[in-house]
């Protein structure tokens, strides 16, 4: 069943239909709110949110783009009003005014497997997590991100910049002690 | 390797991250997905429901007023009489109904107007009900004058009498007669009849008006009708013939159910009091008052604070108190009446007043500007801080107030009526607008507490159900309780797509009606 016709039975309201499109579209949205959150509960908390905005704003999609590409839009916002929401996360926010670790290679090649990469990634502080992924997962311009969360796109531009840095300090340490556990090894 | 290769990689790995997500999670999303739909479908039903009542309501004023004017009047019901003399019979107006009348006379195509005219009389004017009937006079040829009708005391042998010569065998509860047309003058030269045929009956308790026979009216001489025309002379008459009565003492009996009806809806006066506890929750409806409130944030924290610092991506690492209730009451200046033996429709103009409390921490004297979704810039004097940000400098509470003035209507269904016991279920619409309020909103930049009087959307719409239990009844008052619960169905900040507050009210109150 393509997209549309999945649509129009959801709107109709057919059961089968709404768990089909639960189940094409779940695990890819789950991975979304995996990057945004600290925990898988979370994260399926988030899903669940989205979902339900999905199901009863799903007259409001025209068919103008795709439904995945719609739907992702839809967890993103969740997961960020998630985020707003949510006292732990205000609450976890540690931002402090470390210097920046000096970087060697500013795109090292990620050798990492995916669930690890995004593990690395929700270990960063909230606000660097949230703008990483925005920006570099997402695509979102630095103003459009300013836009979402009310802070200016300078500041979207230095949390970014800190945070790629921070994740690249990381992912080399994880290279460095990956060679070293390879060296030994022989 | 370009610069953005390490985010075209990061991209496509993290477009492969797929994580099956639990049972559960579906479980729960088929079950709000059923519940937000049920939920929508009572607040059209509702909303559907209060518009039809609403409708039917003013509809039933509507029709009221239109027709309550006497307890008599009710009971009437129009008959055709005709006086026919030539081929064109003009309808008499009738000016107590709403058909056309039921007399016709022929004028020789002149048509007939009802207007009273007393000069025209003569003789003592008989009063049926609320009607007065004045004999009339029709000039007959030359100057010999009739009298219409004349008044005799009621008793069998007349009234079987009237009956024989009645074209129905109703009986008259109201009359009607309205004289006043004038004879034209006939330009066609030809006498003037008026057929064979009973003109009025009339008869009440006391009275009965006795109808002459038709009388023939002819002449030869149109000068003559012309100066009958001049004269004052009465043609048209107003009939109005009431429907059959089975007997006096039904009729007594029906006069005095009808009298207690028009009693019972007058409207009723009194006054309202109701204390009660007040709170703002995000959301689903009530979901605050019923433990869903977990998540919720701060209501008036605004989203998009302007940072100050460098490193402050969004809502800053500050922990918002959330409002806890405060105290509320309403009062109001209400009027109920009823609208069927079941239902009571109200208004009434309110006073509110709503609060809630927020920890906050100490005052700072000091010029700031934020910019925020509601004003692009509002510069504020002093603000309090976030308490849970600075512990240190000691937490007070704040009490947010706010100060309403609405209009309301409501519908009232009674439940239970027994002597001892009765009990209404009331549903209520009130338009309130926010007068004054000293609430608090949340800025992440500040990490403290504004004012912002554009941030609140001015005109709120609440919707309240209740009971109302009567408890003193007396003859002059009633004095009841009523449990009720407000729901404001107009979000409280403007802008609050995300943060969707919603005050809710609920207590209970007294109401005094005067009867």
């Amino acid at each position: 069943m393509d997209d549309r016709q999945l649509v129009k039975d959801c709107l109709k309201g057919k059961p089968e239909a709404q768990r089909q499109l639960y189940e094409q579209y779940a695990k890819t949205m789950l991975g979304i709110c995996y990057r945004y959150t600290k925990s898988l509960k979370d994260a399926e908390d988030v899903l669940q949110e989205g979902f339900v905005k999905v199901f009863l704003g799903l007259k409001q999609y025209k068919f103008e783009g795709e439904l995945g590409g719609w739907i992702r839009r839809i967890m993103v916002n969740t997961a960020l009003n998630f985020l707003k929401r949510n006292r732990k996360y205000r609450d976890e926010m540690f931002f402090t005014e470390q210097p920046l670790h000096p970087v060697a290679d500013d795109n090292p090649i990620i050798n990492l497997q995916t669930k690890d990469l995004a593990d690395i990634i929700r270990q960063l502080p909230n606000g660097y997590q949230t703008i990483f992924n925005l920006h570099a997962v997402e695509g979102y311009s630095h103003v459009e991100i300013g836009e979402m969360l009310g802070i200016s796109d300078g500041t979207s531009r230095s949390q970014y910049a800190r945070a790629r840095a921070l994740l690249i300090s990381w992912l080399e340490d994880i290279s460095v002690a990956y060679k070293k556990k390879n060296y030994a090894g022989k | 390797m370009p610069v953005n290769e390490f985010e075209k990689q990061l991209q496509q790995k993290m477009d492969e991250l797929k994580l099956r997500p639990s049972g559960q999670v579906w479980e729960e999303v088929e079950k709000r997905i059923r519940k937000e739909k049920k939920r929508r479908s009572i607040v059209l039903w509702f909303l559907l429901f209060a518009l039809l009542l609403g409708g039917g309501t003013t509809w039933y004023f509507i029709q009221d007023d239109k027709t309550d004017t006497t307890i008599v009047e009710k009971q009437v019901a129009p008959r055709k009489q005709t006086i026919d003399t030539k081929d064109n019979a003009v309808p008499v107006i009738n000016e107590a109904k709403q058909q056309p009348s039921t007399s016709t006379i022929n004028n020789n195509n002149k048509p007939a107007t009802s207007a009273g005219n007393s000069s025209a009389s003569g003789g003592l004017p008989v009063s049926i009900g609320k009607k007065t009937i004045t004999p009339q006079k029709i000039k007959e040829t030359g100057s010999e004058t009739r009298e219409l009708f004349t008044t005799i005391n009621s008793n069998k042998k007349q009234e079987k009498e009237i009956r024989k010569t009645s074209l129905i065998k109703d009986e008259i509860v109201s009359m009607d007669i309205t004289a006043g047309q004038k004879k034209k003058s006939n330009n066609d030269n030809k006498p003037v009849q008026v057929n064979r045929a009973p003109v009025i009956i009339g008869k009440t308790n006391d009275t009965v008006a006795k109808a002459i026979e038709p009388t023939l009216i002819e002449t030869d001489k149109p000068e003559e009708i012309k100066e009958t025309a001049s004269t004052d002379s009465v043609i048209a008459t107003t009939i109005e013939i009431v429907k059959p009565a089975i007997d006096s003492i039904d009729k007594k009996e029906e006069s005095k159910a009808n009298l207690s009806l028009k009693k019972k809806n007058k409207w009723h006066w009194g006054v309202s009091v109701l204390p009660g506890i007040s709170h703002t929750v995000q959301g689903k409806l009530f979901s605050g008052l019923f433990g869903e409130q977990k998540n919720a944030d701060a209501p008036f924290s605004t989203p998009s604070a302007v940072t100050g610092g460098l490193l402050v991506p969004f809502a800053p690492p500050v922990l918002i108190e959330s409002p806890t209730p405060g105290f509320s009451f309403d009062i109001g200046l209400i009027a109920q009446r009823p609208v069927s033996k079941r239902l009571d429709f109200g208004a009434g103009i309110h006073y509110s007043y709503i609060s809630t409390r927020v920890k906050v921490g100490n005052k700072v004297q000091t010029n700031r500007q934020i910019n925020n979704n509601y004003s692009s810039s509002v510069t504020v004097n002093s603000y309090y801080r976030a308490n849970a940000a600075y512990p240190n400098n000691g937490g007070q509470v704040y009490t947010n107030q706010y100060n309403l003035v609405g209009l309301s209507a409501s519908l009232s269904w009674k439940l239970i009526q027994k002597k001892n016991f009765s009990l209404s279920w009331d549903n209520s619409f009130m338009g309130s607008r926010i007068v004054s309020t000293n609430a608090l909103l949340y800025d992440g930049s500040l990490r403290g507490y504004y004012k912002d009087l554009n941030a609140f959307r001015k005109t709120q719409l609440f919707m309240a159900t209740g009971f109302t239990i009567p408890v003193i009844e007396k003859n002059k008052f009633t004095l009841s309780l009523y449990p009720s619960i407000s729901y404001g169905l107009t979000p409280v900040l403007k802008h609050s797509s995300s943060m969707n507050s919603h005050f809710v009210n609920y207590g209970i109150g007294l109401k005094l009606l005067i009867k």
